[in-house]
């Protein structure tokens, strides 16, 4: 996303308060507290700081965020993003140098799940399960 | 038929712009009724009389100030159907170029061309209507439906924009302004920091700000921790804090010039 087809731009010396709900292309470069919806592009530049859910359909994310990103088609990962929560995306790309922590869920969406607009939760490792197995291997 | 609003200044400190405009507009043909509006002319008077006439096409003559005057007066009671336009005499005249003339000349062309586009109206706490921008004072914050702006710097320039008034910045986003769009731009701008030996030399301008941050609204709630807030909105007005902005779609008819900038235009 070029900088000129933003139609709403968070500026370097905003802060942002609240649940952010936008029609058009995204482009942050200050701070954001809360949660962060746009049906457009969501540009995410070097210096910004969001503390928020964030659900877009495409995302270029240089800056940092706290919080699960949903986006419905391609997310990149510039090599200054910092990412400290779950995604889900339809393609990813991370360049090196970029942190994240947190699980990925990769994969094109059925068409079950695109008709419901919300994608499928991603599946943690069963825990207890693990627990058993290893019991029954010691007895 | 026109009727001209001519501000009572116009008639002191420029005789001469006054009798080259009425040389041109007999010239052209658009000739009209001319109102003097002194400081305790009752306008809503004179437009009841105008429109009674048949008059439907409503002038002001002089700065952005009689402008504003002339069409909160004519906005305020809202039941007819009107054209208007303005000839700039003296500064400021940011509604003129917003309409598409710069300068007196220009306007009257435009007036006898009389080519007319619909333009979108701001409104303040449902009383104060403006065509260009409301600015208000830097320590206010923006509070939109479900969450809100503030600014992390004390020196910053709040506006909420229908057309743009940063024109030597915004070549990215210039097309964002459109006045006939029915979207207003709540813009964050801020000054550049110019550095003491650029100051010394006089490079930095004081009154250049270049916007940071932009927002397409429809709707919007400026709060401040002041009661009263001092607002420029075509001309200077004091409102009471918190101030609804509110814009009205394709409100106005005005007769556009030659450099009118808006994507519709009939």
């Amino acid at each position: 996303m070029r900088e000129e087809d933003a139609e709403t731009i968070i500026g370097a010396s905003v802060k942002v308060d609240g649940d952010f709900v936008s029609e058009g292309n995204v482009l942050v470069q200050g701070i954001v507290n809360g949660s962060l919806k746009t049906k457009g592009n969501l540009r995410v530049d070097e210096g910004a700081k969001i503390k928020a859910n964030v659900d877009a359909t495409n995302a270029q994310v240089s800056g940092e965020i706290q919080g699960n990103i949903t986006v419905k088609d391609s997310l990149d990962l510039g090599s200054s993003a910092k990412v400290a929560g779950d995604i889900i995306t339809k393609i990813l790309s991370i360049e090196p140098g970029a942190v994240l922590n947190g699980h990925c869920s990769v994969s094109a969406m059925s068409e079950e799940s695109e008709g419901n607009d919300q994608p499928s939760e991603i599946q943690k490792p069963n825990q207890k399960n693990k627990k058993s197995v290893l019991d029954e291997n010691l007895d | 038929m026109y009727a001209y609003f001519i501000d009572d200044w116009v008639y002191n400190n420029h005789h001469r712009k006054l009798d080259r405009l009425d040389l041109v507009l007999t010239q052209k043909g658009i000739q009209g009724r001319k109102i003097k509006l002194s400081r305790l002319h009752d306008l809503g008077g004179s437009i009841k009389d105008c429109l009674s006439s048949g008059i439907k096409t409503f002038v002001a003559v002089g700065s952005d100030t009689t402008t504003s005057r002339v069409l909160n007066s004519m906005l305020k009671d809202n039941n007819f159907s009107f054209s208007f336009a303005c000839v700039p005499i003296d500064e400021p005249r940011a509604i003129a170029r917003v309409f598409g003339y710069g300068s007196m000349l220009e306007a009257v062309d435009a007036l006898a061309v009389h080519r007319t586009s619909k333009i979108d109206i701001g409104l303040l706490n449902k009383r104060h209507y403006f065509v260009t921008a409301a600015v208000f004072p830097k320590k206010c914050s923006l509070g939109f439906k479900s969450y809100s702006i503030s600014s992390l710097y004390r020196n910053h320039h709040i506006s909420v924009c229908n057309s743009n008034i940063y024109m030597n910045h915004t070549t990215d986003y210039a097309r964002n302004f459109d006045i006939t769009d029915g979207v207003f731009e709540a813009v964050i701008a801020r000054r550049p920091q110019v550095s003491f030996f650029d100051k010394m030399r006089g490079k930095g301008n004081d009154s250049v700000y270049i916007p940071e941050t932009m927002f397409p609204v429809k709707s919007i709630i400026i709060k401040s921790k002041d009661k009263t807030l001092s607002v420029f909105a075509d001309a200077e007005k004091q409102l009471t804090s918190p101030i609804k902005v509110d814009i009205l779609p394709q409100m106005l008819e005005v007769i556009i010039g030659k450099d009118f900038y808006g994507s519709k235009q009939h």
